[in-house]
């Protein structure tokens, strides 16, 4: 049975998630990414601007994301990752916003992921290496901050996964937290001994590695079973584009810029189990209305050809 | 610290005098050939076509008069740079006809007395299962051809294509460039493999350098400094590769992932691609330029270990770039005071200093560095110098080791969050 997900952005509205995640199921998902991220942007974070979404109370979210919950066990569409807001600290921001976001945002972030019943949210590590002096030094802020929800992730039974995304020197992109994959490893297997329980793992992200030329099959290699879910999407190499795969070529043999059979081969060799997650919502407004179905179809049909490369 | 460039910049092969005449006019230390114009990748492309006898022949003719010029100017480059295959390269038979080459060109090299010798890995159209056996085989086939115990290969990072989109390739991960490091010299019995870094290659591998050039540390011996424009293997010059109005490469990675390493050994400039755009004639002023250029960058580097050199400092200067030293070094290097030419901040205290009349700058206990922090350096320059004081020197704040948020708007004349 295909275990194929795509992001719930753009493809489930929030006034109608039966029919969406009916949909979904009919073209062929089986999972949803949760997209808790677009109730919180990073636009808006940027410009400190909060909005008071994540003030409702805990009942208020809860009843909020009540259709979301009884749509996907009606129809049987999993939420199997979600992705909570980011980023998770703004360094030029007041400590007012910053507290608020581990406090408050986050919290009611894992809540909801236990209340969707979600076993694995995507976090993004802070960026701050280049304002700290160090990858090391930004690595301590992220990790008390993912120390701080660990007991919530415990007791909830949830993974909380780290992802590989990068920073801008002007608009030139290079890699920023999580992009080492051999550090990644270890800081999950410290943290997962420390809690006594599986409450980090990682979520590598195709279109960010592209960007930032990680060799997919060494890096996906390296986390072995630490890899719980995907953002899988394509790029020109250039900029985060979030396409459908094997879209972008150079050269006039057409061969593709992402090294997608890395991937695979990795994929296989480590016994990925988690869903073949797109991360695809710009997808759905780059194609007209008329021809998002086809799109989505599409999509899920590079699922397929993934899954059965890797199973 | 020694600063090279590249025969590649301004060198034809058939007849290098005078390449070698303007680099050495343009104020370099010295420099390194780069072997590739033997042996171009895009001749090695289509090898069974384009190695004629009479290219054989060429090559041979414009290594001998590469040799003749250096003999008769008694220079002995520090280094070469060994032909390699392009990433376009589309074809796997290439490797035993790149090889005779470079073990030729070594062979003739090592002869003029040059003892470093830079080899790219061989990672084009080679299956990813066997670039360690290939690789292994390469570089200690290449150290067979070395007749003298003291001669050295050098490893350098390399970008894999994959589907003309540059990626990271062989000796790009520290570990991978410390652990095959360690192999090879075993190998060889003696420290005969040492590493350059390619900032190009990093570049391209969108790398964080600062990690990357602090995890190989000691490792590093030589820094071949050249900006492009994040898609294309070229070597433009620094500063002067860009997207969208910034610069290309992660100059405040480098510089500080230089400083964290203590790099001190050779930094070679090349600005090949963007000088062979420019007229010839123009070529020895480029070159002036681009020595420029490198006494710019080695003074980033040296910054930090500068301020160590003098048994007290003092700073000139009481507004953003003093308070930027005082947070990145106050509490390494607790300066005496500082002063400023705005007489209304005498006898004030800023950022833990006593704001002081110029003046005692006359006045210094021995070894005292003085820095300007400002930016009107030539104009504080001269009123020091008019004052008769030494040890002046300039601090920098556009590559700190952390930032921090408290800057003075003077709009607002006061500190802002």
């Amino acid at each position: 049975m295909s275990f194929i997900s795509v992001q719930s952005d753009i493809a489930v509205c929030h006034e109608n998630p039966r029919g969406d995640l009916l949909h979904l199921k009919e073209i062929g998902f089986s999972a949803i990414d949760f997209s808790l991220h677009s109730y919180l942007t990073n636009k808006q974070l940027y410009n400190k601007d909060v909005t008071t979404f994540f003030d409702k109370s805990e009942e208020e979210l809860y009843e909020y994301f009540r259709p979301l919950k009884e749509a996907s066990k009606e129809t049987g569409v999993e939420i199997f990752q979600m992705h909570m807001p980011y980023p998770n600290y703004v360094p030029s921001a007041k400590e007012e916003l910053n507290t608020y976001l581990r406090e408050v945002m986050s919290v009611k972030a894992m809540k909801i992921c236990h209340y969707l019943d979600c076993k694995y949210i995507v976090i993004h590590g802070f960026k701050l290496s280049r304002y700290l002096g160090s990858e090391d030094a930004e690595w301590e802020k992220t990790k008390e901050f993912l120390e701080y929800l660990a007991p919530y992730a415990k007791e909830y039974g949830i993974t909380m996964c780290i992802e590989n995304i990068y920073i801008s020197t002007g608009f030139h992109i290079i890699e920023g937290p999580c992009c080492n994959a051999k550090k990644a490893a270890r800081r999950i297997d410290s943290m997962n001994e420390k809690f006594g329980a599986e409450v980090l793992g990682f979520c590598f992200d195709t279109g960010h590695a592209n960007l930032v030329g990680i060799d997919f099959e060494d890096f996906v290699s390296t986390l072995g079973g630490r890899l719980k879910v995907l953002h899988v999407h394509d790029n020109d190499g250039v900029a985060d584009l979030h396409q459908v795969p094997f879209t972008f070529t150079r050269t006039r043999e057409n061969k593709p810029v992402t090294d997608w059979d890395g991937f695979l081969r990795a994929l296989k060799v480590v016994e990925y189990k988690g869903a073949i997650n797109f991360e695809t919502a710009p997808v759905l407004k780059s194609f007209p209305p008329e021809l998002r179905d086809t799109a989505l179809r599409t999509i899920y049909e590079i699922g397929c050809y993934f899954e059965g490369q890797i199973r | 610290m020694n600063i090279l460039t590249t025969t590649a910049t301004v060198t034809r092969p058939e007849r290098p005098s005078q390449g070698i005449n303007d680099i050495k006019a343009a104020g370099f230390d010295d420099f390194i050939i780069d072997a590739s114009m033997y042996l171009e990748p895009r001749v090695l492309m289509r090898w069974n076509k384009l190695l004629t006898p009479e290219k054989e022949q060429w090559i041979a003719d414009d290594i001998a008069a590469m040799k003749t010029a250096l003999s008769e100017r008694g220079i002995v480059p520090r280094a070469v740079l060994l032909p390699y295959a392009s990433t376009e390269m589309m074809r796997s038979d290439y490797v035993e006809v790149l090889t005779k080459y470079c073990k030729m060109i070594l062979r003739e090299f090592e002869d003029a007395g040059i003892r470093n010798f830079i080899a790219r890995p061989l990672t084009v159209n080679i299956e990813t299962n066997e670039l360690d056996e290939v690789n292994k085989a390469y570089y200690m086939d290449l150290l067979g051809e070395c007749k003298c115990e003291d001669t050295k290969i050098l490893l350098v990072n390399a970008c894999r294509c994959v589907g003309g989109h540059l990626i990271r390739g062989m000796f790009t991960e520290p570990e991978q460039v410390i652990s095959w490091l360690d192999m090879l010299n075993e190998k060889a019995g003696k420290k005969r493999f040492g590493f350059c870094c390619d900032i190009g290659a990093y570049t391209l591998a969108a790398v964080n350098m600062q990690d990357t050039l602090k995890a190989m540390g000691e490792c590093v011996d030589m820094v071949w400094l050249r900006d492009n424009d994040g898609k294309s293997d070229k070597s433009i010059m620094m500063f002067f590769g860009q997207q969208g109005g910034e610069y290309t490469t992660d100059l405040l990675g480098l510089i500080r992932g230089l400083r964290e390493c203590e790099f001190d050994g050779d930094l070679i400039m090349d600005a090949s691609t963007s000088i062979h755009l420019c007229p010839a004639m123009l070529w020895p002023q480029y070159m002036k330029f681009e020595r420029e250029m490198a006494g710019y960058i080695q003074w980033q580097i040296e910054l930090e270990t500068s301020l160590y050199k003098y048994d007290h400092i003092v700073l000139f200067g009481a507004g953003n770039m003093c308070r930027a030293f005082m947070k990145a070094y106050g509490d390494r290097v607790q300066p005496l005071f500082t002063c400023d030419n705005n007489q209304a901040s005498w006898g004030t205290v800023f950022e833990g200093l006593e704001v002081m009349n110029p003046e005692v700058l006359r006045d210094l206990p021995e070894n005292t560095g003085v820095y300007i922090c400002n930016m009107y350096y030539t104009q504080i320059e001269a009123q020091l110098k008019e004052m008769g004081v030494a040890n002046i020197e300039f601090f920098n704040d556009e590559y700190l080791p952390t930032y921090h948020e408290q800057r003075i708007d003077r709009n607002k004349k006061a500190i802002t969050e």
